[in-house]
């Protein structure tokens, strides 16, 4: 039993992270929550919040982000968790190598991921090039990069490595010895993976699913550059705030345009 | 180790080729067949040059490879070091202030990155702390970002930890700190290292929040390689992020030389 002395001790040494925390994103959260309500006029108000909400297409938007993060998590959990099954577990050579690339695919900026995609699957891409090639067709078969799929194929290719990275760190510290005892006493792989495996990955994974669902939902900047979605939220978000927000050219600070529309820039982040 | 016969292993590496090649393989090979390419309209480029190389490791681009690179040491160090401290805190607390610890140092994850730029962007432009036009605010946001990877990276790795080791040190009379030293932290190495190559790797590419924040003498190079895009010079961005990935890579490899006896594999 940890002693009354020894909590209080636990809780002083977790203070300084949580006040840099506080310091560096609660306070200018707290900022841009207090902007969103405070419209030009002064005093407090929750208008730029019903405009926002009450517009079409802030909703539509706003069900299709749902339903893509819903899709993109459980699409990214399930591959990354049997890719890295492979490469731990049934290693082959290059398996290393293959593990190193992933780790480069995190520093992917998210939107060359639209481009590649783009010179693949795009109109004049390389698959309906070969396409209209192989068939002389006049124009490949290829063309759901600018429906929802596009950007859900777009968001598992760019996190799925945000998955296997974790689970990949997991998996190097488990113990060989207990798969090959487990199919030593005749235990299957399927079921080697659902009672060792498994609940060895499972603090990892679940952790994984929370950041993804989120971050699916959040950094939109893959579906941003995707053609035909511009408007998502995120991406409305991004080009009106560094219009309005930019260092280098910054208006006055007392033009009423820049200051209102940084305001409903807040307003439709937070309403995020 | 999992799979045994030979017909089992060669149909788990095929369907794992099928998952991985369109998926993660192709992608990357047709960024890097760009990046040597004048013109790309039919399905397979032509015109091979290395020209774009040229302009991607000389001038502004080598500048924002430089800038990159320091953002991305500073902000995954800060990161790390800021993570595991509230892990390795979190550990000791009970239930209820894990909780708290955890929602906390997921927030930077759960809010958008756009949100965290323009948050930050709001709260540094004003006094009592100015940094809005210097590079330390484009370092502060990724510090931010990335913070909440490392931190759940350290907490996973923790959680798994087993605790026999940290009661034999303590019952024989290792005070805490000497614990946590040799004993916690050496066990965390793997964890720890995996941690920092994630937190550099994705400051590398952070663009979203960057995009609001850069002063102009410091200028990363996904917004180097999204203004290329940006302008139409498709092929010159692909050659810069052909450079910032090899960085990225070799960056990686380094990092992951630094290994315990506590991994396996």
């Amino acid at each position: 039993m940890v002693s009354r002395a020894g909590r209080t001790a636990a809780w002083i040494w977790a203070l300084p992270p949580v006040a840099v925390l506080a310091l560096v994103l609660l306070y200018p959260l707290a900022l841009v929550v207090q902007q969103s309500v405070t419209p030009d006029e002064g005093g407090t108000s929750l208008t730029p919040y019903a405009d926002v909400f009450a517009s079409e297409s802030f909703r539509s938007a706003l069900t299709t982000t749902v339903w893509l993060a819903v899709g993109s998590t459980a699409g990214c959990l399930v591959l990354g968790f049997a890719l890295a099954l492979v490469i731990a577990f049934v290693p082959f050579p290059g398996g290393r190598a293959v593990a190193r690339f992933i780790d480069v695919f995190l520093s992917f900026p998210s939107f060359l991921i639209t481009l590649a995609l783009l010179f693949i699957y795009g109109t004049v891409g390389m698959a309906n090039g070969l396409w209209t090639d192989a068939t002389g067709a006049p124009e490949g078969p290829f063309h759901f990069l600018t429906t929802p799929w596009g950007v859900l194929l777009a968001e598992i290719t760019y996190f799925t490595p945000f998955v296997m990275r974790p689970l990949l760190a997991a998996f190097s510290q488990l113990d060989t010895a207990q798969l090959e005892v487990a199919s030593s006493l005749g235990a299957r792989p399927a079921r080697i993976v659902r009672k060792v495996i498994l609940p060895e990955a499972l603090p990892a994974l679940a952790v994984e699913a929370a950041a993804s669902s989120s971050s699916c939902a959040s950094t939109n900047s893959a579906s941003c550059s995707s053609p035909g979605r511009k408007g998502s939220p995120p991406c409305r978000c991004s080009s009106t705030a560094r219009r309005s927000w930019n260092p280098t050219t910054r208006p006055p600070a007392s033009s009423p345009s820049s200051t209102s529309r940084s305001r409903s820039v807040s307003t439709a982040c937070i309403g995020w | 180790m999992l799979v045994h016969s030979r017909a089992g292993k060669w149909a788990t590496w095929a369907v794992f080729l099928l998952l991985f090649v369109p998926l993660f393989a192709v992608p990357l090979l047709v960024l890097v067949a760009a990046s040597f390419t004048t013109n790309w309209s039919g399905a397979f480029p032509s015109g091979p040059t290395t020209e774009h190389y040229a302009a991607a490791t000389s001038g502004d681009s080598l500048q924002a490879l430089t800038t990159s690179l320091v953002t991305a040491l500073c902000a995954s160090l800060l990161a790390l070091t800021i993570g595991s401290w509230a892990a390795v805190a979190a550990a000791s607390l009970r239930k209820r202030g894990r909780r708290l610890l955890d929602a906390l140092f997921m927030l930077p994850v759960a809010v958008p990155s756009v949100v965290v730029g323009l948050a930050v962007l709001v709260a540094f432009s004003r006094p009592p702390v100015l940094l809005n036009g210097t590079r330390w605010i484009v370092i502060l946001a990724h510090t931010v970002l990335v913070t909440a990877f490392a931190y759940q990276s350290v907490s996973a790795a923790i959680v798994r930890l087993d605790p026999m080791y940290e009661q034999a040190a303590a019952s024989l009379g290792a005070r805490p700190g000497y614990v946590l030293w040799r004993i916690k932290l050496p066990l965390l190495l793997p964890s720890l290292t995996a941690a920092a190559g994630l937190c550099f790797a994705l400051s590398m590419g952070e663009l979203s929040a960057t995009m609001m924040l850069y002063p102009p003498d410091w200028t990363p190079l996904p917004v180097q390689i999204f203004a290329a895009t940006d302008r139409g010079s498709l092929f010159t961005g692909a050659a810069v992020a052909v450079v910032l990935m090899g960085a990225t890579l070799l960056v990686l490899l380094g990092v992951s030389r630094i290994r315990t006896r506590a991994s396996y594999r």
